[in-house]
């Protein structure tokens, strides 16, 4: 049987060991936002508030 | 992953085209429900009615345009104006779709208002009163929407759809069942959340130029702030080193005597006395000239005499011309002329050259014209020569004691002279160092406007403040834009994060479906002649010559049951699945194959519109495998038609325009095709 929340986390995982520049907690992050969807549950601003912080970006002039 | 279930436990309707009954699905024992309904008396309304029922929208969300699967494209409005049954007085319709989710009572209700041509759409769940159905329940979304109507509701044409690219309707089915569009609707969050914090920010830098222009920015303003900073440090030294220079001008100024009143005015006086002493001596001279010429023959007191014994030469003109010759080289032999000048060699051999040529020639009128002229011009003064002479020599005497004077006064002058020269210079040595003091005053007032600008508050363009508050300022919209700049780019790094885990995701499950299909339509048909390759937009066959002619329309629609099976089973979602005349077209052995299929996906609630033409080989082969499982309650049949002049000849009148049987027998024996062609 195909599980998409499992799917998702095993390819979440993936990207975020071949990309340095995502921390590794956007994993934790990003699947709590896609379980509550797949409940039908919608983010609400608070659940939403402090995510997506910890994405390196790299600013040079 | 949600295991949400969805089952149909029955409708009704009225005032529309289908038959005005209640039907009543079996709640708890229903495998598969047959629905017979001859042609002509609703099948196809009914069925675009629950279709219509489980799209999740509100009606006026949905483009206005329909599609009737066997017919063009038609508009809502257009539809809904062929939905009301004939001689409906109230020009009102209803349609109610029962079903239970999650073993809750969900009611889809439709009003038609046949004079607007519109329809109000509404949903009760769990007995709670009716909503909008644009506030439908999120749970209830994941499994009615559009997406899940096409996989719930299979026709021959949607079955071809799942084959063709250009509906995509394979790709939404698995999007929709597996809930894949969930990472889609994740975007929506990442741009809400982001949204948000760009709300805090003052810039919306979008582009890394903007940081990079704000980076420069700050970058000059510090330059400036830093320069300015070191103007103010320095300009006092400055000032200090200016002022002392001028303090020694100044010293020098006075060393000089600048300012001595009474040595300028001795000064002037003395050039006043030069300038009266020149006056004088040239007054002097302009008198002693007109004297001496009017005493112009007796400059030199011999001149006269000399003049007179010319004359008296002259006369001797008379001698040969032998004794003029004698006399002419006399003359040249002379060392000075008669006014005392010498008489150089050259002159002497002029002289001699034209006196002989005057010898030589008859010139003597011209010499006694001559002698008459110095005659007429030296007579009348010749007596008195001795007397000018004299009196010239007197006035030549006192005018060279007066030049003496003169001349003593003009060496006093000279002495006076130079004493001024001096004094000019040191004048002007003097003026040069004024003209330097005033400079360096200039200098310093300058420096000291500078130091109260480099001091000077906020408001002044020109002070360290005022640069500084700049500073400030560009720093923090550099921190502003740098903030927003951050925020896009993670954005867009979450963005693409999402998007390659979707096509990750969605890759590997097509994959899995392609496998299980092709293992499902293989063991149905009974050879590989129909598998498909892979599954893009739709399903994509895997043989050249099969995608070119797309299969036989069993084939399609063994592939099309095979697909959904497969996706019934790796999702373990629990929908109803509505089939309209599944089966009309095909042939003995394909309509018992579909059967068999049909009957192998299990516990499905699957609800089959039929007419009486397919019963043979695919209600009778259900039947079957029932029987042989001992499961015959699992299936259930039903007929239903609407009355009308030639059904009541055979079943009579009744309450309403709808005509509905549960009995298996009269389902068996019920032989109608179609009330519209009289075939009853």
């Amino acid at each position: 049987m195909i599980e998409l929340e499992e799917l998702v986390r095993a390819e979440l995982k993936k990207y975020i060991d071949e990309n340095d520049d995502i921390e590794a907690d956007m994993e934790a992050k990003l699947m709590k936002i896609i379980s509550d969807l797949l409940r039908g549950d919608k983010p609400t601003p608070a659940k939403l508030k402090g995510l997506f912080d910890n994405v390196k970006v790299e600013v040079k002039s | 992953m949600t295991k949400n279930t969805l089952r149909i436990t029955g409708w009704r309707s009225a005032g529309l085209r289908c038959p005005e009954t209640t039907v009543q699905l079996n709640q708890t024992d229903s495998r598969i429900t047959f629905i017979q309904m001859p042609n002509g008396t609703g099948k196809t309304t009914t069925y675009n009615l629950i279709d219509f029922a489980f799209e999740n929208r509100e009606p006026e969300e949905i483009p206005d345009v329909r599609y009737d699967l066997t017919k063009p494209p038609i508009t809502i409005s257009k539809w809904i104006s062929g939905l009301p049954r004939k001689f409906n007085p109230e020009d009102k319709g209803m349609f109610e779709l029962y079903c239970e989710f999650d073993k809750k009572a969900l009611i889809i209700h439709l009003d038609f208002d046949f004079q607007l041509n519109k329809v109000i759409k509404t949903y009760t769940f769990g007995g709670q009163t009716k909503f909008k159905f644009a506030g439908l329940n999120t749970k209830i979304k994941t499994l009615i929407n559009s997406g899940i109507t096409s996989f719930m509701m299979l026709d021959g044409e949607r079955a071809n759809a799942f084959l063709n690219e250009s509906k995509e309707d394979a790709s939404h089915a698995i999007a929709n069942i597996l809930q894949l569009d969930v990472l889609n609707e994740t975007h929506f969050y990442v741009n809400y959340y982001f949204d948000e914090e760009m709300k805090k920010t003052t810039k919306k830098a979008a582009r890394k130029q903007e940081v990079t222009k704000a980076t420069k920015g700050l970058q000059k303003a510090e330059e400036l702030w830093n320069k300015l900073k070191q103007d103010q440090n320095e300009i006092k030294p400055k000032i200090e080193a200016a002022t002392k220079t001028l303090d020694g001008l100044e010293d020098t100024k006075d060393a000089l005597g600048a300012g001595d009143s009474a040595r300028s005015t001795q000064i002037q006086d003395l050039r006043d006395k030069i300038g009266e002493a020149k006056t004088s001596w040239h007054e002097e001279q302009n008198k002693q000239i007109p004297l001496m010429c009017e005493h112009v023959l007796a400059f030199n007191p011999n001149f006269g005499s000399e003049l007179q014994l010319f004359r008296d030469n002259l006369e001797k003109n008379k001698l040969p011309e032998s004794a003029g010759k004698e006399w002419f080289i006399e003359l040249s032999e002379q060392t000075s002329c008669v006014c005392g000048r010498p008489i150089e060699a050259t002159q002497k051999a002029h002289i001699q050259t034209y006196s002989s040529q005057y010898l030589s020639t008859n010139h003597q009128n011209i010499l006694n014209n001559i002698k008459s002229k110095i005659r007429e011009d030296i007579e009348p003064h010749s007596g008195n020569f001795d007397v000018k002479s004299d009196e010239l020599q007197a006035l030549v005497g006192s005018s060279s004691t007066h030049y003496q004077e003169m001349r003593a006064k003009m060496q006093g002058l000279e002495e006076l002279t130079e004493e001024i020269a001096k004094e000019t210079g040191r004048e002007e040595e003097l003026a040069s160092l004024v003209t330097g003091i005033v400079q360096l005053e200039i200098d310093i007032e300058n420096l000291e406007l500078e130091k109260a600008n480099l001091n000077g508050g906020a408001g002044n363009p020109l002070s360290v403040a005022y640069v500084k508050v700049q500073f400030d300022t560009a720093k923090e919209n550099l921190k502003q834009y740098t903030e927003a700049y951050l925020l896009v780019t993670r954005e867009a790094k979450i963005h693409e994060m999402i998007e390659a885990i979707y096509t990750n995701v969605r890759t590997t499950i097509c994959e899995k479906l392609t496998e299980e299909t092709n293992i499902v339509c293989r063991d149905i048909l009974g050879n590989d002649d129909m598998e498909i390759e892979s599954i893009g937009k739709c399903l994509i066959l895997k043989d050249s010559q099969t995608k070119e002619t797309g299969g036989s329309v069993g084939q399609t629609m063994v592939l099309a049951y095979s697909f959904i099976q497969v996706l019934n089973e790796q999702t373990g979602v629990q929908i109803p699945l509505i089939l309209d005349s599944p089966v009309g077209p095909l042939d003995d052995e394909n309509r018992k194959e579909i059967a068999n299929l049909l009957w192998g996906l299990g516990e499905r609630n699957i609800i089959i519109f039929i007419i009486n033409t397919e019963k043979q080989d695919f209600v009778t082969q259900i039947q079957d495998n029932a029987q042989s499982e001992g499961k015959e309650s699992e299936v259930h049949y039903i007929t239903q038609f609407k009355r009308n002049a030639k059904t009541e000849r055979f079943f009579g009148k009744g309450d309403g325009n709808g005509f509905i049987s549960y009995e298996t027998e009269f389902f068996a024996d019920f032989s109608i095709t179609d009330i519209t062609d009289g075939d009853v």
